[in-house]
């Protein structure tokens, strides 16, 4: 068969069909859905970052008028499971490496392991009830000594987070042969110490859930505001000990996850905890502060990062002793962040020689989990900082010592790293130059130096980096390959349906998804309505995360399409009295030996018995599997360039130049409105936002208040191209794109405002780079204290 | 976050809500805005058991006149009225550039004038201003109205010397004529967005040119806004000359004791005091000359 198309909508940027429903409030979220009969949830939390639990009075609570039960970890432990680990380690045959995380405890029991764990539930009649008599519960502390630190926490007589293991939970090491002798033969030798610090997601919508036990047919229905129902579904499976299939699970609409939202959240077991004790209907609605205490944190690593180069400022070879802070328990495959993170740090450059070591630590802090970026950020963030470094000590122009260094076209596809990533293709210096000319760099190093003339200090910083998308790949530990399934239904009117287990929050694949299809069956993008997120709708997923979407999502979509259009042609061929080779389709007509049948024709004529060739099954709905080999890296150069006020140390943004390849491009607005999010998130961790303990392990940066994440006002202006270099490893072309612009922001964001200040001397600050640290980084260096 | 269970009224009259107060000693509040009254009660640091709305009370409360010598703001007036007022902007313009600081446009429509003095916030952004520009406040109580400064109405962070059952109704600001000029610069924390220091200044030159008033009121530095007496005094009868302004705002920062917390420490805020003081006489004076 020959298919002509109509005009593709691949690569157009129609108008978000999601998006009218969300704008006028019309959304429906977790906590928009209400059951008659629901009773609330209020999660009493430690107060202490550690503690023994001595002793639990509820009896004032229960006295309080509306209150039906209060749960405590001797109610839950016995009856029902920890969530299992995720035990997967990248490299299984390294014989360093360590695995086996502990379970996460759903509520505390016997002891307190961080500030925010949950201690108590609270169940009743109303929302205001649970709330107050929750402060009537009497809970008798002994609080221990703190794990706070991870370097702490690894020492010798360190509290113990978890009685039954050390706190180190992984010492994963990897090398190349010839990493010492390559330092030791080197002229140049940069060591330096990187913190990326602790962040918060902060999707816009706290959590909400609402766990419905049926006692009558034995059946849960859990709605929550989560990436992934389906994976939702089989850890709710595991810990109540019940069937998947006696489950479902709702994704209903989403207010953002950003990685925090993916994976067991202990809240929603207990929710469904309360619901079978009590038979009742059991939700729950987090408040702004209970995120920061309880929803995953990421990035917090500390790094050790030597390069060894020439003088003209070629790098032979890294090092680097990676060392993360997970938190009290591991969320999802967090040990492993730590390790993904580190084989990154050689990033776009064709750096032979490269050794890592890696230490996942617990401490008694709020749990890490995933965040957009999944540890590339941090990894990326430290061969980017250290290339400036670099080529200030060699005095080469920041662009030429990155041009020097970077992996040649000619060397794709599938490059593999000393790491052992394998990136599928691009053209990183093509990315470099187009970055150069869109910012007019060499017109921004003239305005520089007149302006240094004239005491102002702007500063023009560069990052080239790369980032991995479309989880995940059975190249990789068979144990992580994560297919994605998606099922194309066409009714007899001729109106298509996609089911995808990929379902969006906020991503576009309502409309990417539907560009996919409509390119396949040549249908207005009208005519095509995407289901998601539902366990009795959607028979498989693994979920939204990892830059995965498109790449392995909209392939199933692609697939499942196809699989439909086979069967029309198949039918168009008996229709037309043809053979299905000759049958031609173009804008949705099937045409062969003079005659035709259009899309719609064949829609409504395919479940008329007589109509159909013998054998053929009435209707059109097919599904599809993807699992990809691969997976997919986007790359990208970006430049910031910032203005900072030396007296005050306040770092005026004003424009991040962005260059990306993410290979095809579905559809262009969407993917710039992904390179604008996902820098915003960037220039968050580069200036802004930063999780912080004290000295008890007590969060301090618990709001909104304290805690700044950045506003639309504190934006630069954004200046987004792209270059297209297909991938090879899927049919439609494409790279996962979502986390390569969190991942590109901070170190050009931080490479600018260090760059503003080389007059003063200054070579390092510590993200994030508040007014302060900025203004205190130029009093130190004028007074000579190095940082 | 949910707030601790409390009754609620909304008397029609400033007279009707001072008697309610009273009748319910320690529990009442009155209620203006609630930009920051419910936030507290929202994380239960304030727990009132009554809640006495303002809201009927704006035709008495909220008004801003000229009455030939003064500026004449009701307790009740939004920072949005302020920011947009013809009258404001001809008398002291730098009250409704002080208020255009505040916060969003949300908070701005909803917050009071009252409400923000009373409240007595270390780190808000009207107390730098009216201390500057030496304004006082009307207060109402079951014995009458009373008069005092701003300055004597805060006395430290969060922490007021209005008695329970008392209302402020206004805040009277004296119009300075002549060569004079004003300025309010705010550098803000980048999460609140509220100061982390902020400098109101307030000039006047003679037909000399030289200074014969200047006031400066900094406010987030320490744990209550006041005067930078030490600035003032070192330019009073100057010109003001860039090295003297520079000179005299080296002294911003002394006699007060500057807090920490997570944005910024006590020699930052020194810093930002002594440069953020300069930047606003600078423009008051240029304001002045114009
Ligand atoms: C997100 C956010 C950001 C903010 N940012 C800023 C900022 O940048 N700068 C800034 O200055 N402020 C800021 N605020 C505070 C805001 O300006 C408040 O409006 C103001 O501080 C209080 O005014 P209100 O009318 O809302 O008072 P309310 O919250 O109603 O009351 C505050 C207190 O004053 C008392 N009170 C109120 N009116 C009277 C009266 N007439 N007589 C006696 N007592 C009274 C109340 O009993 C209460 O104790 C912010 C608030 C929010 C929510």
């Amino acid at each position: 068969m020959t298919t002509t198309s109509p005009p593709r909508q691949v690569g157009q940027s129609p108008r978000r069909k999601e998006d009218d429903r969300l704008l006028r409030g019309q959304g429906a979220f977790s906590d928009d859905i209400n059951i008659p009969g629901t009773v609330w949830a209020h999660f009493f939390r430690s107060p202490h970052a550690h503690a023994h639990i001595l002793n639990i009075d509820s009896s004032a609570t229960m006295a309080h008028p509306g209150v039906l039960r209060v749960l405590t970890g001797e109610d839950v432990h016995p009856r029902y499971n920890p969530i299992p680990p995720v035990l997967a380690v990248r490299d299984a045959e390294n014989p360093d490496s360590t695995a086996g995380a502990p379970a996460f405890t759903l509520i505390a029991r016997n002891k307190a392991k961080y500030a925010g764990e949950i201690v108590a539930i609270v169940v009743a009649e109303t929302r205001e009830a649970a709330r107050d008599a929750a402060d009537l519960l009497m809970v008798d502390y002994r609080p221990l000594p703190v794990a706070n630190t991870p370097e702490q926490a690894m020492g010798p007589d360190a509290p113990q987070v978890h009685d039954d293991r050390s706190n180190e939970q992984v010492r994963w090491l990897k090398s190349t042969e010839n990493v010492s002798s390559t330092f030791e033969d080197s002229e140049i030798i940069l060591r330096h110490d990187f913190v990326n610090q602790r962040i918060h997601a902060v999707p816009m919508e706290p959590r909400a859930g609402i766990a419905h036990w049926d006692p009558a047919t034995q059946f849960l229905t859990i709605w929550a505001s989560i990436q992934g129902a389906h994976e939702l579904r089989t850890q709710m499976a595991e810990v109540l000990e019940l069937s998947p299939d006696q489950i479902r699970s709702v994704a209903p609409d989403v207010g953002g996850g950003f990685g925090a939202k993916h994976g067991g959240e202990v809240e929603y077991f207990l929710l469904a905890i309360a619901s079978m004790e009590l038979g009742l209907p059991v939700k729950w609605a987090a408040s702004r502060t209970e995120e920061f205490l309880s929803l995953s944190h990421a990035r917090g690593k500390t790094s050790q990062f030597e390069v060894a180069a020439d003088r003209d400022g070629r790098v032979k070879a890294l090092r680097l002793r990676h060392t993360t802070d997970l938190g009290a328990f591991p969320k999802g495959a967090t040990p492993i962040v730590a390790q993904t993170s580190a084989i990154i740090a050689t990033g776009v450059y064709g750096i032979r020689e490269a050794s890592f070591e890696v230490h996942s630590v617990y401490t008694n802090h709020t749990p890490e989990g995933a965040y957009r970026g999944y540890g590339r950020p941090e990894g990326i963030y430290l061969i980017e900082r250290a290339m400036d470094m670099l080529a200030r000590d060699l005095d080469i122009d920041p662009a030429e010592i990155r041009r020097r260094n970077m992996i040649q076209p000619e060397e794709f596809p599938y490059y593999r790293t000393p790491g052992g990533d394998i990136y599928d293709s691009g053209n990183y210096p093509e990315a470099l130059e187009r970055a150069l000319e869109v910012s007019d760099y060499e017109g921004l190093r003239a305005r520089q130096r007149e302006m240094r003339a004239d005491g102002k200090y702007l500063g023009i910083g560069l990052a080239s980096w790369v980032k991995t998308g479309g989880f995940g790949p059975s190249s990789l530990d068979p144990s992580s390959s994560m297919p994605e399934w998606a099922r194309v239904k066409v009714s007899p009117a001729g109106m298509v349906t996609i089911y995808t287990g990929s379902s969006p929050h906020g991503q576009g694949n309502y409309t990417t998804y539907a560009q996919v299809a409509a390119d396949t069956l040549h249908v207005p993008l009208d005519d095509i309505s995407v289901t998601h997120g539902d366990t009795a709708t959607v028979t498989y997923g693994s979920g939204t995360f990892a830059s995965r979407n498109m790449v392995v999502g909209g392939t199933a979509v692609l697939q499942a399409s196809q699989k439909v259009l086979d069967k029309m042609t198949q039918f168009a061929a008996h229709a037309l009295n043809a053979d299905s080779d000759s049958v031609t389709y173009t804008d949705g007509v099937f045409s062969a030996n003079g005659s035709s049948i259009t899309f719609r024709e064949v829609a409504a004529n395919i479940n008329r018995v007589l109509e159909r060739p013998p054998g053929m099954e009435m209707g059109l709905d097919e599904s599809s599997f993807y699992q990809p080999t691969h997976l997919t890296f986007n790359y990208g150069t970006y430049v910031a360039v910032v203005e900072v006020d030396p007296e005050t140390g306040d770092v005026d943004l004003q424009q991040l130049y962005c260059v990306d390849d993410q290979g095809v491009v579905v559809h262009p607005v969407i993917v710039e409105g992904q390179v604008h999010g996902g820098a915003a998130q960037g220039i968050g961790q580069a200036l802004y936002e930063d999780i912080i303990y004290d000295d008890n392990g007590q969060l301090l940066s618990g709001s909104l208040m304290d805690y700044a994440l950045p506003t639309a006002e504190m934006m630069p202006e954004f200046i987004s191209e792209f270059i297209e270099t297909p991938s090879p490893t899927n049919p439609l072309g494409v790279k996962g794109m979502g986390e390569g612009p969190t991942t590109g922001a901070p170190p050009a964001v931080v490479n600018a405002v260090v760059d503003a200040l080389a007059p003063f001397n200054v070579r390092d600050i510590a993200m994030p780079l508040t007014p302060e640290r900025v203004w205190r980084a130029i009093q130190d260096a004028q007074n000579g204290d190095q940082s | 976050m949910i707030p601790g269970a409390f009754d609620y009224a909304a008397p029609d009259t400033v007279a009707a809500a001072i008697l309610l107060l009273r009748e319910r000693p320690g529990e009442g509040k009155v209620i203006a805005g609630g930009q920051s009254l419910l936030p507290m009660m929202k994380l239960r640091v304030a727990m009132p058991g009554l809640i006495v709305d303002l809201r009927k009370t704006r035709g008495e409360l909220s008004h801003i006149s000229n009455d030939g010598s003064n500026l004449r703001i009701g307790s009740m007036t939004s920072h949005a009225h302020v920011a947009g007022s013809d009258v404001v902007q001809d008398t002291l313009p730098v009250l409704a550039e002080t208020a255009a600081e505040i916060a969003d446009v949300q908070v701005r429509n909803l917050g009071t004038i009252g409400g923000s003095i009373a409240h007595a916030d270390p780190v808000a952004d009207y107390p730098a201003t009216l201390l500057a520009l030496d304004a006082q406040a009307e207060i109402a109580g079951l014995n009458g109205v009373r008069v005092v400064s701003v300055d004597e109405l805060i006395m430290d962070a969060f922490i007021s010397t209005l008695a329970e059952d008392e209302i402020i109704t206004e805040i009277v600001i004296p119009i300075t004529e002549g060569r004079t000029g004003a300025a309010y610069i705010k550098f803000a924390n980048k999460a609140s967005h509220f100061a982390i220091v902020g400098v109101a200044a307030h000039v006047v030159l003679d037909d000399s040119g030289y200074l014969s008033r200047v006031a400066v009121g900094i406010t987030g530095a320490a744990s209550r806004a006041a005067r930078a007496t030490a600035v003032e005094d070192t330019l009073r009868g100057q010109v003001p000359t860039p090295d003297a302004i520079s000179a005299a705002s080296a002294l911003a920062a002394d006699g007060l004791e500057c807090i920490a917390d997570l944005h910024g420490s006590p020699e930052y805020r020194q810093n930002l005091c002594r440069v953020l003081t300069r930047r606003a006489i600078t423009r008051a004076v240029e304001r002045a000359r114009e």
